[in-house]
C-alpha cells in the first residue's frame, strides 16, 4: 500500500511537471513562428478543450495576432478577461497589453491595471518579469499617448481620448510614476526587514549557542576530575592506629584522604 | 626581503586589477552615467561595486536616475536579499534588482528629480538601453 502511494505521488508530479514543460514548448513552436508538427497541433487542442490555462492564454495571443487563426482580437480579449479572473498571471499582463493598445479605452483603467499587475506580481519571484514589464508598457504607453490623441482628433474614436488635455495627461503620467515609485520602494523595505528578521534570528541562535557554550563550561568545572590527593604522609605509627588506610569508602571517595 | 616585497605588492596588483572595471565597460558607463555614479560603479574598494561585483557567483545590480535637476544612483546585491544565506543557493535577479531599485527611489524622493530609477547593469552587463519590445506573454 506504501509502495503505491509512492508510485502515485511520483507519476502525479512527473506528470505535472512534464505537462508543464509541454505548454512551453508548445508555446515557443507556435509563437516562433516554426512550423508545428501533427503531435503539436493535437496537444494544443487537446489542451485547451481540457481547460489548460497555459494553452488557452496561447490561443489568445494567437488569436490577437492572427497566427493559425482568423484575427480576432475581441475574442482574444475574452480570453485574456476570463482567464485574468482566473488569476492566471500572463492573461492578467496580456489583458493589460490589450487594453493598453486600444485608443477607446480610458486612460485611468489602463494605468490601473497596469500598476496593479506592477504591485501584486514585484515580489513573486516566479512573475517578477510581468511585474518589470507591467512599469515598462506603462511608460511606452504614456510616451506614446500624446501621438495617439492626436491622431484619434482625426480618426473615429469612441472615448474621450480625444478630449484629454496635455495637463490632465501630465497628471496621470506622474500618478503612474508616483506609484511604481510607491511599490518599489515598499517592496525593497520588505526585503530588507526580512533580511533584518532573518539576521536578528541567526543572532538570538548565536547568543543561545554562546549562553550554551558558556553554562557548558561553567557546569563541566562542577565534573572535572579533582586532582590525586597528597599522598598519605609516612605514618611512623603502629599498623593498628591507622583505621582509614588502604579501607575502601565509595560514599566518600575523590574527597580528600578517601579514595 | 626586497623580493618578498616585490611578490607582495605584485600580488596586491593583481587582486587590484582583478577587481578593475573592464576598458569596454567604462566607455560605456561614462556616456550614461554622471561623473559621480560613475566613480561610484568603477569603484573596485573592498565591499564596492566592482569589488562586489568579482566575487564568486555575483549578483550586484546598478540604478540610476538623471534629468536636468541632478542625478541618484544605487545598488544592492544579493548579500542585501533574506535568499543569501552564506550557501551555494541561488539569489534571484529580481529581489537583488528591487532592494537596488529601492534604494535609488529612496534617494530620488529627497531631491527634485523627475526621471524615474532605471537599472543600469546586472554586474558588468549593462542593460540600460537595451529595451526589447513589450511582447504578448
Amino acid at each position: 500500500m506504501k509502495k503505491l502511494t509512492f508510485l502515485f505521488v511520483f507519476i502525479f508530479l512527473f506528470s505535472t511537471h512534464s505537462f508543464a514543460r509541454e505548454c512551453e514548448e508548445i508555446k515557443k513552436v507556435f509563437l516562433l513562428d516554426s512550423k508545428p508538427t501533427d503531435q503539436d497541433i493535437s496537444e494544443f487542442k487537446a489542451g485547451v478543450e481540457t481547460g489548460n490555462q497555459c494553452l488557452r492564454n496561447l490561443m489568445g495571443i494567437l488569436l490577437y495576432e492572427g497566427k493559425f487563426f482568423l484575427k480576432d482580437e475581441e475574442e482574444a480579449r475574452k480570453i485574456f478577461y476570463t482567464l485574468s479572473n482566473n488569476n492566471y498571471p500572463e492573461s492578467q499582463f496580456n489583458l493589460a497589453w490589450v487594453l493598453s493598445k486600444d485608443d477607446n479605452q480610458d486612460p485611468q483603467m489602463v494605468t490601473n491595471i497596469l500598476l496593479g499587475i506592477h504591485a501584486k506580481y514585484i515580489d513573486d519571484k516566479k512573475n517578477y518579469h510581468l511585474s518589470s514589464k507591467a512599469k515598462d508598457l506603462g511608460r511606452d504607453y504614456f510616451k506614446g499617448l500624446p501621438n495617439r490623441i492626436y491622431n484619434c482628433k482625426f480618426s473615429k474614436c469612441k472615448s474621450d481620448l480625444k478630449d484629454l488635455s496635455s495637463d490632465v495627461l501630465a497628471n496621470l503620467n506622474k500618478n503612474f510614476e508616483e506609484g511604481v515609485s510607491n511599490v518599489t520602494i515598499n517592496a525593497g523595505q520588505k526585503i530588507t526587514a526580512a533580511l533584518q528578521d532573518q539576521k536578528a534570528t541567526e543572532d538570538a541562535i548565536f547568543a543561545i549557542l554562546l549562553i550554551g557554550a558558556a553554562t557548558y563550561s561553567i557546569a563541566s568545572s562542577a565534573y572535572v576530575r579533582p586532582a590525586a590527593p597528597p599522598s598519605v604522609p609516612p605514618c611512623f605509627c603502629e599498623p593498628w592506629m591507622q583505621p582509614g588506610y588502604n579501607w575502601q569508602f565509595p560514599h566518600l571517595s575523590g574527597v580528600y584522604g578517601f579514595y | 626581503m626586497k623580493l618578498k616585497k616585490a611578490v607582495l605588492m605584485s600580488l596586491f596588483a593583481t587582486i587590484l586589477s582583478a577587481c578593475a572595471t573592464p576598458q569596454h565597460i567604462k566607455e560605456q558607463a561614462a556616456n550614461v552615467l554622471s561623473p559621480a555614479c560613475y566613480a561610484t560603479f568603477t569603484d573596485g574598494s573592498l565591499f564596492h561595486y566592482q569589488q562586489l561585483v568579482h566575487q564568486f557567483n555575483a549578483k550586484v545590480v546598478f540604478t540610476f536616475a538623471t534629468d536636468e535637476n541632478g542625478y541618484v544612483c544605487a545598488y544592492a546585491s544579493k548579500m542585501d536579499t533574506p535568499e543569501f544565506n552564506g550557501t551555494l543557493s541561488e539569489v534571484p535577479w529580481s529581489s537583488v534588482e528591487t532592494v537596488a531599485l529601492s534604494r535609488c527611489e529612496d534617494k530620488r524622493r529627497t531631491t527634485k528629480i523627475n526621471s524615474p530609477c532605471e537599472v543600469f547593469a546586472r554586474n558588468n552587463d549593462i542593460i540600460w538601453g537595451k529595451k526589447e519590445d513589450i511582447k504578448l506573454q
